[in-house]
């Protein structure tokens, strides 16, 4: 009985003292999943809160800071309400910043800051269009200068042109090769770290079948 | 022995894991539930989100003394400090709803501000861009808003009844002595400035701020743009000049130079003009604007301008009944320097200098009048966050202004002014609570051509009578030492004066806002002449005055209509004053009651084509009709114009090539401004009149722009 006991308590006690590594990298990835397969604000918002709640916990790491912003500016998309959607973005911004105190450097937090922009412009396109595409361009130049190869990058200056008229410089013949060259970086990509971002390489794949 | 190892065993699980329940519900002030927020233990992973009833459950393992959080989008961050040793806790929790951009309390009376950074409640650089009536000019533009009267042979902004010269002009701060081109009679000016150079701007027709002087109506205040965000070449080529411009970005500076040249001789023969020029208008402009970054927080801002303008014409001088040569040749200098950083945590730093030199040569029938104007200002604006709700603003001001004429008739005619005029003041802004705010201010100034000071207080307050909608009030005494055009004769012994009341209300949602402001303007100290031009001092005095009251409305819309922008705006105007040369109080000509204007814009996307349009509406206007015993009691017909713009967007070998067309008074309308009288009556013992016309019927400017 005596060992039963003993090895109970072994059980429990290292039940509680579960390394932190591995909680982070367990909670994470099952808040990543959660968020891919989110649709509804209240699922986005479940996510968004669980993404800030393992941020403050940390406090060291860009990751949950950047897949929280990350959560709000995708659902931002959907939230018909402008003033509403601007109190998501500034939420969302505000997030960004935090992560990109913690890494000035990151490629993909400056590609997550052009991802933003549009979606202030949609509140209001003809106010707030040439100031935002401008920062949009900026930001994805940034991104560039820090990693050339992070394929995101491509994806999205790729969707810009496909969104923008041709009169205005884009288009389907001036999307593709970008997009393509965005197809040839997500294939040759690769980063050790589990969590990190990998958005983006089915989108851009659809988009590139509807140009065919 | 059994049962005790179960016992054990139980005590144990209890011991190690504590677990425990956390339940509750979360509202907002108005006891409506808060969902989606986010509640948890800081610190931790624990956590969850509250239900459409605001109701939470969290289970916890934590022990000990712990922070519970609760957030959510819009809300200020809810803590509570919670001991946890396994029992189930049940809490209540009212969350405050944040301050932010969208719902705070901001003080409005008599203000239309607009950045690029904000959403458009009302006009920013690009909306006066592309306002069709406004031929790119900021005045044009304001012209459609509540609160200014169409003044058609004038092109300067009147405001609420007051005459020109009432509303200033600032540039980041500093009062900009000469914002128009130099101006012919009944032919309308415009502003020197683009709107593309700022990036905010701000209208205000009554009750502004302490921080500005010197304006009795009416302030427009320009912010120059920040650091450009990219290297830009433009070049345009419009059927009145050409302009170019090309701006470098650096890591934390950036210089943007341009340079136009304009000439209206295409122009006037493409278009009947009413007037007989001798020398077709010629304008030519360069600037240059440097920024740079300074530490974190800190910008230097540098603008420097030179602009030429010339013309000459036979001006139809219907009371004597002859043609006159009249030349106009305008130089100016334009230069302000700024710097705006955080001092610390607690104070806010702006300075700047500014330097402004005007020459006009004006030749009448052959005799020059040489009038040199200039005018240097030093400033400087504190603002001390004192607590989250109370923020001082401070600041000095040194004006010094120089003006000389010569006149050149049978023998050489010299005056020579100086008026040196330091202000201060001092403006706490305290938000009682979070639906209240209030400001107090006041402004010192003294002037040393008055040789006398005046103190202006400034009264403002907000309250927020709903989420979208408040109420503002506004009361402040304004001051502006009388122009050197009569205190070159006669040096005034007072400041003139208005008192502005205002009431106002506005409701903001989304891209839609509606806003209804009543006011009461009353002035006092006025000059008053028996005789215009008149060179004896005795004819002068300061015993003017007024009143104007009137309702603006305004409603703008960007919503409801994807792609389709429109603002409405409506003033009634009641006003009457006794100054310059009336012989009594009377409504003034520029006073028209009734002023309307409706602007649209639709973008159609398919074509990449913007386009836009503007009615303008005024009601008759009063002049002074010679052959009438009365002063100032004809009226001339109502004023209409509809005019419309069209641009098209496109590529040329790569490149952006933007066309644009305008189109003033599309539909010939035929207005009239008023009327000059024959300073002889004719045989009947009537004296002849003439309309004063538009200097064109209609017209049209092409414009194409290339930029790379």
């Amino acid at each position: 009985m005596k060992k039963t006991t003993l090895l109970l308590t072994l059980i429990l006690v290292s039940l509680s003292v579960y390394p932190q590594d591995e909680k982070y990298l367990k909670t994470m990835t099952q808040t990543i999943e959660l968020m891919e397969n989110a649709s509804g604000s209240d699922e986005y918002l479940k996510c968004a809160s669980q993404f800030e709640r393992i941020a403050m916990a940390e406090k060291s790491q860009w990751l949950p800071y950047y897949y929280g912003a990350n959560t709000l500016v995708v659902m931002s998309f959907d939230e018909p309400d402008g003033d509403q959607r601007d109190l998501l973005l500034d939420r969302a911004q505000q997030l960004l910043d935090q992560a990109l105190e913690l890494a000035p450097e990151e490629s993909e937090l400056h590609v997550l800051q052009a991802f933003l922009y549009p979606s202030r412009i949609m509140v209001d396109p003809m106010g707030r269009g040439m100031l935002y595409m401008e920062k949009m361009f900026v930001s994805l130049e940034t991104a560039k200068a820090l990693n050339p190869d992070n394929p995101r990058i491509y994806f999205l200056e790729g969707i810009n042109k496909l969104n923008l008229p041709p009169s205005m410089g884009g288009g389907a013949e001036v999307a593709k090769p970008i997009l393509e060259v965005a197809s040839a970086k997500f294939a040759a990509f690769h980063n050790d770290d589990l969590l990190w971002p990998d958005w983006g390489e089915d989108e851009n794949q659809a988009e590139l079948d509807k140009l065919q | 022995m059994k049962y005790g190892s179960i016992i054990l065993l139980a005590l144990l699980t209890i011991n190690v894991t504590a677990q425990q329940t956390i339940s509750g519900t979360i509202t907002d002030k108005k006891g409506h539930p808060v969902i989606n927020a986010n509640i948890y233990f800081e610190g931790s992973y624990d956590g969850t989100t509250s239900d459409a009833n605001g109701s939470f459950r969290l289970l916890t393992d934590l022990t000990g003394s712990q922070l519970l959080v609760a957030s959510f989008i819009g809300y200020e961050k809810y803590t509570r400090e919670l001991r946890l040793h396994g029992e189930d806790t049940i809490l209540v929790i009212e969350m405050k709803a944040q301050v932010s951009e969208i719902n705070e309390v901001v003080i409005t009376a008599g203000i239309f501000s607009a950045s690029d950074k904000k959403k458009s409640a009302t006009l920013n650089s690009f909306d006066i861009a592309t306002t069709a009536s406004a031929m790119g000019d900021i005045y044009g533009a304001y012209a459609t808003m509540p609160g200014s009267q169409k003044v058609g042979e004038d092109g300067m902004l009147f405001v609420r009844g007051g005459d020109s010269y009432e509303t200033k002009t600032f540039m980041d701060g500093m009062l900009v002595q000469t914002p128009y081109f130099a101006k012919m009679p009944d032919i309308p000016t415009r502003g020197r400035y683009s709107p593309l150079l700022f990036s905010e701007t701000v209208f205000s027709t009554g009750g502004y701020s302490a921080e500005f002087g010197q304006a009795l109506s009416s302030v427009v205040d320009l912010t120059t743009n920040g650091l450009e965000t990219e290297d830009k070449t433009s070049i345009s080529i419009m059927t009145v000049g050409t302009n170019a411009s090309m701006g470098r970005r650096w890591a934390n500076s950036s210089l943007a130079i341009s340079g136009l040249y304009a000439n209206n001789a295409l122009h006037h023969k493409l278009f009947k003009q009413n007037i007989e020029w001798t020398k077709d208008p010629v304008i030519g402009d360069g600037s240059l604007m440097y920024r740079k970054k300074i530490g974190e927080t800190g910008l230097l801002k540098t603008f420097c301008s030179y602009n030429y303008n010339g013309m000459r014409m036979n001006y139809d001088n219907f009371e004597q009944g002859t043609m006159d040569d009249l030349e106009m040749v305008n130089h100016t200098i334009y230069a302000n320097s700024s710097y705006t950083g955080e001092l610390n945590e607690k104070w806010l730093i702006r300075s700047g200098v500014a330097y402004n030199q005007d020459f006009e040569n004006i030749t009448y029938k052959g005799d020059p009048v040489h009038t040199a104007h200039s005018a240097s200002v030093v400033k400087l604006v504190l603002t001390h966050l004192t607590t989250e709700k109370v923020k001082i603003r401070m600041g000095a001001e040194m004006i010094h202004e120089a003006y000389g004429q010569k006149i050149e008739l049978d023998s050489t005619f010299r005056l020579e002014l100086t008026n040196l005029q330091p202000s201060m003041f001092v403006e706490p802004e305290i938000k009682l609570s979070t639906n209240f705010a209030l400001r107090l201010g006041a402004r010192s100034e003294y002037s040393s051509l008055l040789e006398k000071g005046d103190i202006s207080p400034r009264i403002s307050a907000a309250y927020k009578t709903g989420t979208h909608s408040q109420v503002s009030l506004a009361y402040g005494k304004f001051h502006q030492t009388p122009g050197f055009e009569t205190m070159k004769i006669a040096p005034a012994r007072s400041a003139e004066k208005s008192d502005h009341y205002i009431l106002n209300f506005q409701y903001k949602r989304n891209s839609r806002i509606f806003r209804i402001e009543a006011y009461i303007k009353k002035y006092n100290d006025l000059v008053k002449y028996s005789e215009l031009y008149s060179q004896d001092p005795l004819d002068y005095n300061n015993n003017g005055s007024g009143y104007a009251r009137g309702v603006d409305l305004f409603w703008r819309d960007q919503a409801t209509i994807k792609g389709l922008d429109y603002w409405i705006s409506y003033s009634y105007l009641d006003s009457e004053r006794d100054y310059k040369d009336f012989p009594g109080r009377v409504a003034p000509s520029y006073a028209s009651s009734h002023n309307l204007s409706l602007v649209c814009k639709y973008f159609f996307t398919k074509l990449s084509t913007f386009a836009g349009m503007t009615y303008s509406f005024a009601s008759p206007r009063p002049y002074d009709d010679k052959n009438s015993n009365e002063f100032m009691n004809g009226r001339t017909k109502s004023y209409n114009d509809i005019s419309m713009n069209i641009t098209y967007i496109t590529q040329l070998f790569g490149n952006q090539l933007v066309i644009h067309t305008n189109f003033t008074n599309l539909f010939g309308f035929k207005n009239v401004y008023g009327y000059s009288f024959s300073n002889t009556p004719g045989e009947d013992g009537l004296y002849a009149s003439q309309p004063i016309l538009p200097s064109v019927g209609r017209q049209a400017v092409l414009l194409m722009l290339i930029s790379f």
